[in-house]
């Protein structure tokens, strides 16, 4: 008698138990899908860096064929152990630095992008009597969480040098 | 023996509770997965909108400068831009177009990106004077304006959703330079 009354309600705890496991499965998926980010945010976050970054190199190509006597020369002095003519050319000049850029907005994502000039510099290959200007710039913004994200971009422009008499 | 055959299966309303437990259970995690089609189905719009874009603003940044100067280009109406010259020239489409049912509208806005470069220049003459010493090659600073020679991209694709009557869009920006290529 008393095993028979132990089966009294043996469905109800059966399914309590089962719905209890039930929830805490789609507890788990809500919370998963909530913290992940988007796919589509991380292709805008890889696309839009890369665009940005891309920019910036044109610029510095532009400064490069305007002006390559400077650069030569602040390259030069870069070799003899005084970078800061270099640096002034490149990095630290003020037109390679755009801060808060807001032009690259989405409906889902609308965080302005920083985006600043990494390096310039001239690689050499003596054996094939070569020179390309090295070229690097970088885009970043902080994503929805506060993380910093960021892309860069190279680029490698094939130099001549012509003497004018 | 009867009575007892009686006691030890479930009754109707056992398994009525238990089913409705069951069911009340079911009911967030349908939710869930309804919430999950319909961010896929906004997810699969807005990747198809940033393939267009993406798609648009690699041939305008592959026109040269000069043709593509500052303006708007699409948006409401329909524009074609084609590069003259070689019969393999790029044809930029921009304006309204359907892409797999979801109607699309591009929209490219060419403006001047105007700006300073700060240039160091150098003295040929003191740097012949004192080649070892690059502090004494008369350094001078000097700043360049380049308007005109500098230009901003911003290519925007806007489009409904479903069950929405407010516009999506997203846009894409770069800088293309004057530069001899």
């Amino acid at each position: 008698m008393k095993h028979i009354q132990s089966r009294h309600g043996a469905a109800l705890i059966l399914a309590l138990v089962f719905s209890v496991v039930l929830l805490q499965m789609a507890i788990a998926y809500s919370s998963m899908t909530r913290s992940s980010k988007p796919q589509t945010v991380q292709i805008d976050e890889r696309v839009k860096l890369d665009y940005l970054a891309h920019g910036m190199t044109e610029l510095a190509v532009l400064k490069f064929q305007l002006y390559p006597a400077d650069f030569y020369a602040a390259w030069e002095a870069a070799q003899k152990g005084n970078n800061t003519y270099l640096k002034q050319f490149t990095v630290s000049a003020p037109e390679f630095t755009i801060k808060g850029f807001k032009d690259s907005v989405s409906s889902f994502n609308a965080a302005p992008v920083d985006i600043q000039l990494a390096s310039m510099a001239i690689l050499t290959d003596n054996k094939w009597k070569t020179e390309a200007l090295y070229i690097q710039a970088g885009a970043e913004y902080e994503d929805q969480m506060g993380r910093p994200i960021s892309k860069e971009a190279v680029r490698l422009v094939s130099l001549e040098r012509i003497l004018i008499k | 023996m009867h009575l007892k055959r009686k006691k030890t299966g479930m009754t109707l309303t056992e398994v009525m509770l238990a089913m409705a437990l069951l069911a009340s259970a079911f009911i967030p995690i349908i939710g869930v997965m309804g919430s999950s089609i319909k961010a896929t189905e906004k997810d699969d719009s807005t990747i198809k909108a940033v393939n267009l874009c993406q798609e648009k603003l690699n041939r305008a940044l592959q026109f040269d400068f000069d043709k593509m100067p500052v303006g708007s280009y699409g948006g409401a109406v329909a524009k074609t831009l084609q590069t003259s010259g070689s019969a393999n020239g790029i044809v930029l489409t921009l304006g309204p177009e359907a892409v797999n049912g979801i109607q699309f509208t591009s929209k490219l806005d060419v403006t001047d990106a105007p700006g300073t470069f700060l240039v160091w220049t150098y003295d040929a003459f003191a740097k012949g004077q004192n080649p070892a010493d690059p502090t004494k090659w008369g350094w001078v600073e000097k700043k360049f304006d380049y308007a005109n020679l500098f230009h901003k991209y911003v290519l925007t694709v806007t489009w409904k959703e479903k069950g929405s009557a407010k516009d999506k869009f997203y846009t894409l920006a770069s800088h293309k330079a004057k530069i001899r290529r």
